[in-house]
């Protein structure tokens, strides 16, 4: 959406990312949070999506917003697949240099096979086996960074490292897998879970809780933040309608084509996205599980769940609005979501949100001016920055 | 046409060197940040980062991974251009394309890539040793391929503004690059839109003949090392001889100058660090000079070398470029201490003088044709820094061989450079 509103600039200008976490840091936010993105999206052979056509290296865009921020924490998600233990440990290190201590890594293994193509190994290595070569790679980083002397070699990761430099990124895991979850325990100190509905929440917690034992660890050595959605008004029938609104400019015609190719497995350009649902019916076999765009609950079963759509007489776009999942978006005034936020934060559900803008700037300068206030009022937000570091504003010893 | 000017260059802070001395107390950031500042108040334009790849007994200086040391930078300056240095060994290409794709869109056209086949940090990347430089040069230009079709796999107008404003996408101009090599297989496309530059300047260290025939066919710059007008002659004639492209590779020499408010002053400053120096430590210098391999611990200091002490280049896996000026000196017949002092300036280009006489040095190689880029030291240093923007640069800016200003807002533009 970003990208296809004319009223924005760019979500590649860098002036972009300044004013965003300038914003932020008006807020007390604790941190500032880049994913990454491989390879332009495609389907059917043919890029499709402006969404990520645009997605630049987290840390050197991360560290040329330290040179212009004093107190948030930069986040940069970086593949352990396809990036050599050392160096990003040292790109993470100069990091947490330049910024004074406010690094952070997301830790992801990548879309395998699909990103592969792009690197010489492409789908070389099996999802259990992606993990098994993130621990080994975490371990490596923490040594570089304590100063320990790296001397490990197998079929996995092979180096050899002097003692070297200091520093200390705060480790971040978003991965839901069993296998996420695992190296979430045993190296994270903070978890962007996809479990933001509060039944889920208690449970990931309780989960989480249960996984940190096993690795000698405590649930106040972790902190849980769910990805989150929020979409305010004046009132809730405000906040409603503009959320029926973002969706509808989010499921463009093309994208709602694109996400039906996905389970037809077929052209369906020919199409109109207003029109009824594709009279042909889907290619045979399930959907291709190497592929990170859909949800691992819908990668199978596609043939009832298309009959069950079929079912419902709505156009390909209405459907597709529909289908969309909005389990983490929270809808209504600021003393709405406050008051809901504040619940979970007193249940330790969860320790905050990963907040997911829909609009730049529009979303977070309402979150910052309206809702925070709010949160302040009932004691489960900041009223100032009390140290410097990532660490420290996120109480982590 | 513009007339031909000769751009400069200075280090940025963040690695050993004289700046440290002067900026004690003050992080790698802020020292790097004064740098800059300096450096785009006299109007240099680029700054320079070099790459150790390994951290020294120096701790964290020198170890800064340079790219993300430029991106800090380009918040806190406009014009001036960044140059980061990254060894292709170590890296692959989409990786690379991204970085320096990235460097460009935060930076709005500033970025340079200093290209490196590194002569140091294998251990670190493992496994296995340190690929022969024919290996290494081979994948260099491997590299290359990749991250220029990368860079160019958005054709002009694959993404524009549409009639209501809205940005829309032509997928029918970004087109895979589909590569398969000896080093690398790649898909594409480049998941960053087209560059301000179209492509980060291209510079490229390495004086071997691997290193010059990569650098005649693909650099834009060449980084060099060469003590004498008559090496600068020699360098430039060999490797335009060997490009097709006029006028292209510029010649980008780093001048290590001793400023002084007179002649006496400036003769005075390089014997005292002449003086200053510990020739039993630059034995070591010399034998590391010369591959490594050497002993030099019993010879005359006075004396000096022999044919015997020049390594065969061919059993030489690093720095070749840098054996070979060596090599040449003992065959002049350098005594072991005039190696040792040359060694201090690693084989660079080391002139003593006032700004006037720098400046004549300068003008020297300038007008010969061999020297297209300075690299200039002292900028940042409170004792030098009055000598370099208002007596060197300033009078080079008299003599109309430096330009008085920015010509534009990218690098590129800058250097005169067109893609």
């Amino acid at each position: 959406l970003i990208w296809t509103r004319p009223d924005f600039a760019a979500h590649t200008h860098i002036d972009t990312f300044v004013n965003t976490v300038q914003t932020l840091e008006r807020g007390l936010f604790d941190a500032f949070f880049l994913g990454e993105g491989l390879r332009v999206r495609e389907n059917r052979g043919r890029v499709y999506d402006l969404d990520v056509a645009g997605r630049p290296d987290a840390i050197s865009q991360l560290a040329a917003l330290a040179a212009v921020t004093d107190r948030i924490g930069l986040v940069a998600t970086q593949n352990t697949t396809y990036n050599f233990p050392y160096d990003l440990a040292r790109r993470l290190a100069s990091l947490d240099h330049v910024s004074g201590g406010r690094a952070g890594w997301n830790i992801v293994t990548t879309d395998n096979a699909w990103t592969g193509e792009n690197f010489r190994y492409g789908g070389w290595l099996p999802h259990e086996r992606r993990y098994e070569r993130a621990a080994a790679f975490v371990q490596v980083a923490k040594d570089v960074w304590d100063g320990r002397a790296v001397d490990l070699h197998t079929d996995l990761v092979d180096v050899t490292a002097p003692p070297t430099v200091k520093g200390r990124p705060v480790l971040f895991q978003a991965g839901d897998s069993p296998g996420g979850r695992d190296l979430a325990a045993r190296h994270a100190d903070v978890v962007f879970s996809a479990n933001t509905d509060y039944e889920k929440a208690r449970a990931y917690a309780a989960d989480l809780t249960r996984r940190l034992a096993s690795y000698g660890r405590t649930r106040e050595s972790l902190r849980i933040l769910p990805g989150a959605q929020v979409v305010l008004g004046d009132t809730a029938a405000e906040a409603a309608e503009k959320a029926e609104w973002i969706q509808r400019e989010q499921i463009t015609g093309p994208r709602a084509i694109a996400f039906l190719e996905q389970y037809w497995n077929k052209d369906l350009s020919g199409y109109d996205p207003d029109g009824p649902l594709p009279d042909i019916e889907p290619a045979e076999g399930e959907l291709d599980p190497s592929r990170g765009t859909l949800p691992i609950e819908h990668r199978t079963g596609k043939l009832e769940r298309i009959a069950g759509w079929r079912a419902l007489g709505l156009s390909i776009r209405e459907l597709v609005i529909q289908v969309t999942p909005r389990h983490n978006t929270f809808i209504g005034t600021p003393a709405e979501v406050a008051d809901e936020w504040a619940r979970y934060v007193r249940t330790r559900a969860v320790d905050g949100f990963n907040i997911l803008p829909q609009l730049l700037p529009g979303t977070i300068e309402e979150i910052v001016d309206r809702l925070v206030p709010e949160l302040q009022e009932r004691g489960v937000y900041r009223t100032e920055y009390e140290g410097s570091t990532l660490r420290e504003h996120l109480d982590l010893a | 046409m513009t007339r031909r000017t000769l751009a400069t260059v200075t280090a940025a802070g963040g690695h050993p060197g004289p700046y440290e001395l002067a900026l004690a107390g003050k992080s790698t950031l802020e020292t790097a940040r004064l740098v800059a500042e300096r450096a785009e108040a006299a109007r240099i334009d680029a700054l320079f980062v070099p790459d150790l790849l390994v951290f020294g007994a120096q701790g964290t200086i020198g170890a800064q991974e340079p790219l993300v040391f430029v991106s800090a930078l380009s918040q806190v300056t406009s014009r001036i251009g960044l140059i980061a240095t990254v060894s292709t060994t170590f890296h692959h290409p989409f990786n690379l394309a991204r970085l320096f794709g990235t460097l460009d869109h935060v930076s709005a056209g500033r970025a340079a890539w200093n290209l490196v086949t590194s002569s140091i940090g294998e251990q670190n990347f493992g496994p296995g040793e340190l690929p022969s430089p024919e290996d290494r040069y081979a994948r260099a230009a491997e590299t290359l391929e990749v991250v220029n079709a990368l860079w160019d796999s958005w054709k002009p107008g694959a993404l524009r503004a549409g009639p209501d404003g809205r940005a829309v996408l032509d997928p029918s101009l970004i087109k895979p690059i589909s590569h398969a090599g000896d080093f690398f297989t790649v898909q594409g496309p480049l998941n960053i839109p087209p560059l301000p530059q179209g492509r980060p300047v291209l510079i490229q260290a390495g004086q071997s003949a691997a290193g010059i025939a990569l650098g005649a066919r693909y650099a834009e710059v060449v980084f060099t090392a060469l003590p004498t007008l008559a090496d600068a002659h020699a360098f430039t004639d060999k490797i335009r001889g060997q490009s097709a492209r006029p006028g292209l590779p510029l010649i980008f020499s780093s001048f290590h100058a001793t400023y002084g408010a007179t002649e006496a002053e400036a003769k005075r400053l390089v014997r005292e660090r002449l003086e200053a120096i510990d020739y039993e430590k630059g034995r070591a210098l010399v034998a590391d000079m010369l591959g490594g391999g050497v002993d030099l611990s019993e010879a005359k200091l006075d004396q000096p070398l022999t044919e015997s002490h020049i390594p065969d280049l061919s059993a030489i896996g690093r720095r070749r470029g840098r054996v070979e000026i060596f090599g040449r000196l003992i065959r002049e017949g350098r005594t072991l201490r005039e190696l040792i002092q040359a060694a201090q300036d690693t084989g660079h280009w080391s002139v003593a003088g006032t700004p006037e006489q720098l400046a004549d040095a300068v003008q020297e190689r300038f007008e010969a044709g061999v020297l297209d880029v300075l690299s200039i030291n002292g900028i940042a240093d409170d004792r030098t820094h009055d000598f370099v923007v208002n007596g060197l640069l300033a009078e080079l800016r008299r003599r109309g061989i430096v330009k008085p200003d920015y010509r534009g807002h990218t690098l590129r533009d800058n250097l005169g450079l067109t893609l």
